[in-house]
């Protein structure tokens, strides 16, 4: 791993707390009727990759819409590294260290590859209008940074090659791995990925598998909602399941595969023939 | 796509032409008309920051340009107002002061739009833009006791320069007002082009193209809305103030819609979102009405334009200039959007290939 | 008192023709999402087809109504078919875009064709006012009222009762599950704005021997079409009918009692100070955000 990106993992650790980096109290969300959340309490330890699954509709998407600011819950309450965020905008989450991936349009199409992830390297910077005008000296060597910072991020996701391609014509599994690559420029310390494994085929997937286990190698947090059960068992430090809104069961791997409850919800589908 | 970038001998060439222009052509009509689409491009500039980079679809911004063209006029003739319990009295200010408070002004209104579009998103921004312009039309024409309504303002004084050992000299001929234009013009298009290569002109384009990834990555929406809005307001109202000060007649009629609609045109048939649409979009709609006047009749040329916008929507929907980017005769050192990335050699401990 | 009766009596006779107005603007933008800025040169269609007809054809009102209604639809599916067809999901800014160009463009031919000079349509009732007591209104105006008050009708039975108005308010509501279902949802977009324009266009002949007919009659109408529905909450019907009570009232007391020349600015302020305390619009439920 580059010596730039270790380092900066390392400086953003927050000074040193035993607890969660996620907590989520009591969650309850209603939308137009509907209750997609009900009592939801999880919690997501330091360090670790957390999986969040269940049947289409447990509510997994919501949660996560919850979690980073583009929905605001009608009950509970969300701690991020022990700060209450459940009224936050998701700008002002990003600022506090939580970043999330899109599973549908998660690049921004009209820009290359490579202002991809300068655009998302937004917090690092700081120049202002002034300096930007007038072309000052901190000004040019921040966009100087910018851009190293920007060529390492594209290297860590394999997409050096087609760093000046606008980020339109990139394939499928392309624009997921340029997706992740714009959540780690926004410097997460905890990365919330939305389905990072689906539409890939087996070879994408495992590569996608070793990216998520590089980023935990750099001390990042990483909390993934995915259906693909290989992955889900694969690289999991612990898993979470959601079932209409309600959680039904947490615990490793190998516990969830056995829980009935669990087994239920999915009617047996997929379950038992992932192997941790 | 950047068909005028600082290195392109394109740019200069062109600069070159357009400053030497009142020398080798004396024609004061022409002179005129060259100033008129100086300041339209200017207007077309503004807009582009708004409507093509930052994707907001803004049709009020006659308001800016005519809140700019007032101030700049209200403050150099000087007025008097009844405010019921107050009666307001400003003396004539200096025109540069009068100038710079139209800037300031139509910036301010810009700050206005700027936080409202956040709050009223789509279809409702767009009528709420094009009501902000109606209802300054409106006062514009019925606040006699401030702007004298449709009588308009008369006689505005026009803009002077500081000579050494000649004192200030106003700058009155046709020549004069239009490298007045000209610099003005210039230097909007730097401003324009230093703000969309920078990190702030990134998160502009994020807006843009992806609100909810933008946001993912801690980019502030009403931040930055409103900082395109304050520029684009400004820089409109900078047009304004030099058409008042150029043609020394200002009224209602500013607030137009269809000047508005001058300028979106402009904006999208040269190319929305790149540095030289709105001035190759303002020179082709500028000179249109110039070139087609004895050809065919007013509402004949707003046909055409209507029917060009259409056309380009449907069949170029970038505009002009990406097209010309496209076609190989203008590719150039200028053309590449992206300079080529330094790859710094990674080590990359415990990772296989 | 009596002025103040004499104002609430125009506004109901003003908001008759306001709903239709906005009625026709919103169901367009209920199902295709499109702000139509033609709006209101369907509306100077309508009148200008009016006075087409009544005057230089020298067919009867009533007929010139239908045939204006006629005409609106017409013109409105074919451009629909010719501009908006494939456009309308991809790309709403674009669509946004054409419809101005086509605004210019519908304005432009009628000043080419009937010149700048306001036009007259003769009202087919006599000029004199009723009389009820202390406040008087035109015979047309009275008219006017009924017939708003019968296409609105007839609009509500054509979209509650029949399975075309039950296919339109499914491709208003989910327009994906409503091609499952086996909609053609092509078509109904092509028949809605075709609808919208033939409203637009009965609402402008309906009005043009109130007010006179000219060239830019089309912008107000369209703005104050904008003004209605935005109170109404874009997208609701019943909202439209609502919101255009509510200008008419504004517009009615506001010139009374304030001013007549702001008469006209009054439905944008309304816009501008609805649109700063509820973005939703007055009636609308409200929507949710993320």
């Amino acid at each position: 791993m580059s010596a730039v990106l270790m380092e900066h993992a390392g400086a953003q650790a927050a000074p040193a707390q035993a607890g969660p980096v996620l907590a989520l109290e009591g969650i309850t969300m209603n939308i137009a009727g509907l209750i997609a959340l009900s009592g939801v309490s999880l919690s997501v330890a330091r360090g670790r990759i957390v999986s969040l699954i269940g049947p289409n509709g447990a509510g997994k998407t919501t949660a996560f819409n919850v979690i980073s600011g583009y929905m605001r819950p009608t009950a509970g309450r969300i701690m991020l590294f022990g700060r209450d965020v459940t009224a936050m905008a998701p700008e002002r989450i990003a600022q506090q260290g939580l970043v999330r991936t899109f599973q549908r349009t998660s690049v921004f199409g009209a820009c290359s590859v490579l202002d991809n992830v300068l655009t998302a390297l937004h917090l690092q910077g700081s120049s202002g209008i002034a300096g930007i005008l007038w072309r000052s000296r901190a000004a040019v060597r921040e966009e100087a940074r910018l851009r190293e910072r920007a060529a390492e991020i594209l290297d860590f996701v394999r997409l050096t090659p087609r760093a000046n391609e606008l980020a339109a014509s990139l394939s499928y599994g392309e624009q997921r791995l340029l997706g992740v690559g714009i959540a780690m420029a926004a410097r997460p310390q905890l990365l919330l990925l939305d389905e990072p494994a689906a539409g890939l085929n087996p070879s994408e997937s495992d590569a996608f598998k070793e990216l998520i286990r590089a980023i935990r190698a750099q001390g990042i947090t990483v909390l993934l909602v995915e259906h693909d059960m290989h992955v889900v068992m694969s690289i999991s430090d612990h898993i979470i399941v959601l079932n209409h809104g309600q959680v039904i069961a947490t615990g490793a791997p190998h516990e969830i595969q056995q829980n009935a409850e669990v087994i239920r919800a999915y009617l047996g589908s997929g379950m038992k023939r992932a192997k941790a | 796509m950047d068909l005028f970038s600082r290195n392109s001998w394109r740019g200069f060439a062109a600069v070159l032409l357009l400053a030497t222009l009142p020398l080798w052509c004396t024609d004061r009509y022409v002179l005129s008309v060259a100033t008129s689409i100086g300041i339209f491009v200017i207007a077309a500039i503004s807009l582009n920051l708004l409507l093509g980079y930052t994707g907001q679809l803004s049709l009020g911004h006659a308001a800016f340009f005519g809140i700019g063209a007032y101030t700049s006029a209200l403050l150099s003739l000087g007025f008097d107002v009844n405010l019921g319990i107050v009666k307001l009295v400003i003396a004539p200010k200096p025109v540069w002061i009068a100038f710079a408070g139209a800037v300031v002004v139509a910036g301010l209104s810009g700050w206005l739009i700027g936080k409202l579009a956040f709050r009223v998103r789509g279809a409702y921004f767009v009528v709420v833009t094009i009501s902000f312009a109606q209802v300054a039309r409106l006062v514009a024409l019925n606040w006699i006791d401030l702007t004298e309504g449709p009588m308009a303002l008369n006689s505005i004084p026009p803009l002077s320069l500081w000579v050494p050992g000649s004192g200030v000299m106003p700058l009155a001929t046709k020549a004069a007002k239009y490298w007045v234009v000209l610099v003005f013009g210039i230097a909007a298009y730097l401003l324009v082009a230093r703000l969309v290569h920078s990190r702030i002109g990134r998160a502009l384009v994020a807006l843009r193209e992806n609100e909810s990834l933008a946001r993912s990555v801690g980019i502030s929406v009403t931040h930055y809305l409103v900082i395109a809005s304050i520029a684009s307001a400004a820089i409109a109202g900078c047009a304004g103030a030099l058409y008042a000060h150029n043609v020394q007649i200002v009224d209602p009629d500013v607030f137009l819609f269809v000047y508005t609609v001058t300028m979106v045109i402009m904006v999208i048939v040269g190319g929305k979102g790149t540095l030289a649409g709105p001035v190759i979009g303002g020179i082709l709609f500028g000179a249109f009405p110039e070139v087609l006047r004895d050809v065919a009749r007013p509402e004949v040329q707003w046909i055409i334009y209507g029917a060009a916008m259409i056309a380009i929507l449907v069949f170029l929907p970038q505009g002009i200039v990406p097209a010309l980017g496209r076609w190989r005769w203008f590719r150039g050192r200028g053309a590449a959007a992206v300079p080529a990335v330094s790859v710094v050699p990674s080590v990359r401990a415990g990772e296989g290939a | 008192m009596d002025q103040f009766l004499q104002h609430l009596i125009n506004a109901a006779a003003l908001s008759g023709t306001y709903a239709l107005l906005g009625i026709g603007l919103t169901l367009v933008f209920g199902i295709m999402r499109v702000v139509n800025f033609t709006h209101g040169e369907f509306y100077a269609l309508g009148g200008y087809a009016a006075y087409g007809f009544v005057v230089l054809l020298k067919v009867d009102f009533f007929t010139s109504l239908i045939l204006a209604g006629i005409v609106g639809f017409a013109i409105g599916t074919v451009v629909e078919f010719v501009l908006l067809r494939r456009r309308l999901l991809s790309d709403i800014d674009g669509v946004m875009l054409i419809m101005i160009g086509m605004m210019i463009i519908m304005q432009n031919t009628e000043q080419l064709l009937w010149g700048g000079v306001a036009k007259l349509v003769p009202s087919p009732f006599s000029q004199e006012p009723l009389v009820f007591g202390a406040v008087s209104i035109a015979p047309i105006r009275v008219f006017v009222v009924c017939a708003a008050i019968v296409l609105l009708a007839g609009f509500y039975v054509l979209i509650e009762r029949t399975r075309l108005g039950t296919a339109m308010r499914a491709t208003f509501q989910d327009r994906d599950a409503a091609a499952m279902m086996g909609v053609n949802v092509s078509a109904i977009y092509t028949l809605t704005f075709g609808m919208g324009a033939a409203l637009a266009s009965v609402a402008g002949a309906l009005l043009a021997p109130i007010f006179v007919v000219n060239p830019t009659m089309g912008d107000l109408a369209s703005l104050k079409a904008f003004a209605i529905v935005i109170l109404g909450g874009l997208g609701n019907l019943p909202g439209a009918v609502l919101g255009g009570i509510a200008l008419a009232l504004v517009e009615e007391f506001g010139a009374g009692y304030i001013s007549t020349d702001y008469r006209d600015a009054l439905g944008f302020l309304v816009i501008l100070l609805v649109l700063m305390v509820r973005p939703q619009g007055l009636f609308a439920a409200k929507e949710r955000i993320g």
